[in-house]
């Protein structure tokens, strides 16, 4: 077991590596100049002096050959200190302190809302196969696939100007200071998101509670006359946990890609917010570092879904 | 009930009828509606996609021209959609925007879902260190969420309608990978693909010829799964201003920039896009999850 999370960690960490050599230099082939584009901030159509430019690079440590910047980008981001963007001259630690925790809890509500609802209505799906319910189950979670979440958000946005006179809160609360502010900040946008991360975790219960309903145990115990309740609990809900596991921990992936634009919709300031920004600015310190922490996580939460698997599932053992 | 059915689809005078579907068009379309009446509505949601897209020149007007008589002007005969804040045809540029996005997600998933099948393919095959180094750079793929994979690679080769599908194409990769993979690794321990090589084939043509085949299922169940989640793709990149670029009519853009600043007063400026977008990529999943109860009754409902 030790050895197992150690080579998988291993594993983990040449990913890392082959992401931050394809990042560094993915950023650095883009069209623009980033020395340019912080030259001409707050640009009055005057022309921008070669000196200039030089002198920013040179600031910034861009004249430095490739490797020794790929050096440097490492070093930051090992020893935890990593640097400032080139823009708002912000400390990169400081910004992901203020929004770590806003993504955070968009992406754990959204999760909860869509598994109090995706989960019972997989399962639903999964017994009741090939009945109305099954069959309008899926017609409505197959719409939470379809319906592009921010157009949802949007229309709800649309709405509550129209009708309601209302606007998305502009401000941001802490949850510390004003937990019924925060979470009426949170609510539509956990919704929106929510729902198309319900519609996945339905769909992918559904089918391994078929799987799971098609085992020859299931029949066994249909067959010595256990009756339906009895089934269901005792052989198909403990068998179907493992893929509910596979399935929390894909839905919380797909969160964070989603909350990339359900940030942007809601003016939250969170990491997908943040690396909008810097990408569309190419504040090189910001997207390398935010794109390294996303990757770290997901390797961490693949992980621990694998760890939990040989916890649920005795016959797992990892070697 | 649930033990019926997968003694049903293991019947192999239901598996020659399901077969038979795919040899006999026009008759094979009815067969497949009448089995999967929610598949042949998505056909039908894809046939008019497909319509409004060869046809567009004839139903349409230029979607580009602007009319400052016009602008913001409520849905009328004049204009079946309304106009936008250039008072642009919104009914036009919905048309057009029909090409913009079926162009995008079947040459993205051609491309992306392509090379997957041939780099998993190819790995499969050589096995070794062919295959670890590219699973390594497919597990470095895999592990970004796959719309921050394809906002890094636009952001990284700038807007423009073929860059877009080349980003939507890349972010495929992995997963058609994975499954070819799979299956081509069960399929090249079988005894036939040992006789091939026994008497001398080449090894394209054991992988043409002997491997290949047995893989287009899984993969026109992955293709069909991704055409929905390309075209969604496509049109979250426009929204957020980093695919198609402006002029152009793609119903994510349409969505997005200055637009959001009319939605109160132009309300049918929010509602065309964003329902044309849900239709169609509906439409893809309706008939690929049909497509796939058909083509693998194993795999019924996943994902």
């Amino acid at each position: 077991m030790q050895r197992y999370i150690i080579r998988r960690l291993l594993l983990g960490i040449v990913t890392m590596f082959v992401v931050s050599v394809l990042i560094f230099l993915m950023i650095r082939v883009a069209p623009g100049d980033v020395a340019y584009q912080i030259a001409s901030q707050g640009d009055d159509g005057e022309e921008i002096e070669e000196e200039l430019l030089i002198e920013i690079r040179e600031r910034l440590g861009l004249n430095e050959p490739l490797p020794i910047q790929y050096k440097n980008y490492i070093v930051s981001a090992v020893t935890l200190d990593w640097g400032e963007s080139y823009f708002s001259g912000l400390p990169i630690n400081e910004e992901f302190g203020r929004r770590f925790p806003v993504t955070f809890e968009l992406m754990v509500l959204s999760v909860v809302i869509a598994m109090s609802v995706g989960l019972p209505l997989g399962a639903l799906m999964a017994l009741r196969q090939d009945t109305w319910i099954d069959y309008a189950a899926r017609v409505f979670s197959l719409a939470g696939l379809s319906v592009p979440n921010f157009w949802s958000a949007t229309l709800i946005i649309t709405v509550g100007m129209l009708y309601f006179n209302w606007a998305p809160r502009v401000e941001y609360v802490s949850i510390w200071k004003d937990p019924i502010g925060n979470l009426s900040l949170y609510s539509w946008p956990a919704l929106t998101l929510g729902w198309a991360v319900m519609a996945t975790q339905a769909r992918m219960l559904r089918s391994s509670m078929l799987e799971v309903l098609r085992q020859d145990y299931v029949r066994t115990a249909h067959s010595k006359g256990l009756n339906e309740r009895t089934v269901t609990v005792r052989h198909v809900v403990r068998n179907a946990m493992l893929p509910v596991v596979t399935v929390i921990s894909f839905t919380i992936i797909l969160a964070m890609g989603g909350s990339v634009i359900t940030e942007q919709i809601f003016n939250l300031p969170g990491m997908g917010n943040y690396l909008i920004q810097a990408m569309s600015r190419r504040d090189y310190p910001v997207v390398q570092i935010v794109i390294l922490l996303f990757t770290f996580w997901i390797i961490i939460i693949n992980l621990l879904t694998d760890l939990l698997y040989a916890v649920l599932d005795p016959r797992i053992r990892y070697s | 009930m649930a033990t019926q059915s997968t003694i049903n689809s293991s019947d192999p005078l239901l598996r020659r009828e399901q077969e038979k579907i795919y040899i006999r068009a026009p008759k094979g379309v009815l067969k497949f509606v009448k089995k999967k009446p929610l598949g042949g509505v998505g056909l039908l949601i894809l046939l008019i996609m497909c319509f409004m897209a060869i046809f567009a020149p004839v139903i349409a007007d230029d979607p580009l021209q602007t009319d400052y008589n016009q602008m913001i002007a409520a849905p009328s005969a004049d204009h079946l959609f309304g106009t936008d804040d250039l008072g642009r045809d919104l009914w036009s540029r919905i048309i057009y925007g029909a090409r913009i996005s079926l162009y995008v997600g079947f040459l993205s998933v051609l491309f992306g879902s392509g090379t997957g099948c041939i780099i998993g393919l190819v790995g499969a095959f050589y096995g070794g260190s062919i295959d670890t180094f590219l699973q390594r750079i497919i597990d470095a793929m895999m592990a970004f969420p796959s719309l921050i994979l394809a906002l890094t690679i636009v952001a990284t080769l700038g807007a423009g309608l073929d860059k877009v599908i080349l980003a939507i194409a890349i972010v495929q990769v992995p997963r058609a990978s994975r499954v070819v993979r799979s299956q081509a690794l069960a399929i090249r321990e079988m005894d036939y693909v040992t006789a091939a090589k026994a008497i001398g084939c080449k090894d394209t043509r054991i992988m043409m010829r002997h491997i290949l085949p047995q893989v287009v299922a899984p993969w026109l169940i992955i293709a069909s799964a991704a055409l929905g989640t390309a075209i969604l793709t496509e049109a979250s990149l426009s929204f957020l201003g980093l695919g198609v670029p402006a002029p152009e009519p793609a119903w994510g853009g349409m969505l997005s920039g200055r637009a959001r600043d009319y939605y109160a007063v132009a309300p049918w400026m929010a509602i065309w896009p964003g329902l044309f977008i849900a239709l169609a990529v509906y439409g893809f999943n309706l008939f690929g999850d049909a497509l796939r109860d058909i083509l693998d009754p194993r795999l019924r409902g996943t994902q």
